[in-house]
């Protein structure tokens, strides 16, 4: 997607100009949580035609969709793991409303909800917030997960992700925090050193199918996720989160299972885990660790 | 827990959600709860050892 305008965007504002802050720039009274349209967006809802290209080979579409920016509190200094657990189960709430109203428009596709938190991710406002974004077409690592867990839905007849789930309570190698609802592990299939991923006990395909009571189970190992990355290293520890959901292009996905994936960048204390070229280009990620022994260091904070 | 949404259309166009609990359901509410980053008794008992469930 190319998207000049993101350009413009301001990089780390001093916290007296926070742009998020209530009645400075974007959202014009206090609130509790709140969602808008990103003066930024990479998707529109009305976009203009893109230009010619010029050649039959190289074709394009007008970029048209739904970005959103979640605020998760007024409260400029917090996070994640900081916010009370009734915070972050009323964002859960939030999170469920816009995945069912942004999946009634008819050109959005795919409901993608996500949060880079960090200068080391390219996040430009410090207050806490996370984004969504409202795609016209379901993006490519997506459409392999989806791909490859209908095959397995195929072949065994039965979830994979029901299939890691049981299978990683029964070994216990690699769990950092479970509670009724979720279990968090570090998969293992990790690309980076301290990735997470966070998956329903129970077959779900995404966040507004959980009953009041896994809602609050996510609040739950959310935030104690997030606590323990700060204590990991004794600092806002950075991550992409992403949310993995059925698709909103009106078929059956009942083999898909929903899941959170935590990507964080470090691989120690100011030491980045670098999307490299062989990363970059090849798609093969290189861990330096081993999924055990960091399960093993996250789940004794 | 219901929380109800009050829209706002901006002068340039974009739209604006603001959400609150709805009033008489605020049992989940944050006045009991801690912001310090510590651990709170309420994930304490919600919580069990790795390994201990039965999907």
């Amino acid at each position: 997607m190319i998207s000049s305008e993101r350009q413009e965007r301001p990089v780390l504002p001093r916290p007296d100009a926070c742009p998020l802050c209530p009645g400075v720039l974007e959202l014009e009274r206090d609130y509790d949580l709140a969602v808008f349209e990103n003066r930024f967006p990479a998707l529109v809802r009305e976009p203009a035609n893109p230009s010619d290209s010029g050649s039959p080979l190289l074709e394009s579409k007008a970029s048209k969709g739904i970005c959103e920016v979640v605020m998760y509190t007024s409260i400029h200094d917090s996070s994640l793991s900081r916010m009370p657990l009734s915070q972050i189960e009323k964002l859960v709430y939030v999170w469920a409303d816009r995945y069912k109203e942004l999946s009634q428009y008819p050109y959005v596709k795919y409901v993608f909800i996500f949060e880079n938190r960090g200068k080391e991710v390219g996040a430009t406002l410090s207050h806490p917030h996370g984004q969504i974004y409202a795609f016209p077409f379901i993006p490519i690592r997506m459409n392999l997960k989806l791909k490859n867990m209908k095959r397995y839905y195929s072949d065994k007849g039965a979830c994979l992700l029901c299939d890691i789930v049981n299978e990683e309570i029964r070994l216990d190698k690699r769990l950092i925090y479970c509670n009724d609802f979720f279990i968090a592990m570090v998969p293992y299939y990790a690309r980076f050193p301290y990735e997470v991923h966070v998956i329903p006990v129970r077959h779900i395909g995404n966040v507004a199918e959980m009953n009041p009571d896994e809602k609050k189970g996510l609040a739950d190992i959310l935030k104690v996720v997030t606590m323990k990355y700060d204590k990991l290293f004794d600092m806002e520890f950075p991550y992409m989160m992403a949310m993995f959901q059925t698709p909103s292009d009106g078929k059956d996905y009942e083999y898909f299972h929903f899941h959170v994936e935590f990507c964080p960048p470090l691989r120690g204390k100011n030491k980045i885990k670098w999307m490299a070229s062989v990363e970059t280009e090849t798609w093969q990620f290189i861990n330096p660790s081993t999924p055990e022994e960091i399960a093993d260091e996250l789940k004794r904070l | 827990m219901r929380l109800i949404k009050v829209k706002v259309v901006k002068e340039d166009g974009r739209y604006v959600y603001y959400y609150e609990v709805e009033k008489g359901d605020e049992d989940a509410g944050t006045t009991s709860e801690s912001n310090d980053g510590r651990m709170g008794d309420d994930i304490i008992r919600t919580s069990r050892k790795a390994g201990s469930s039965k999907a």
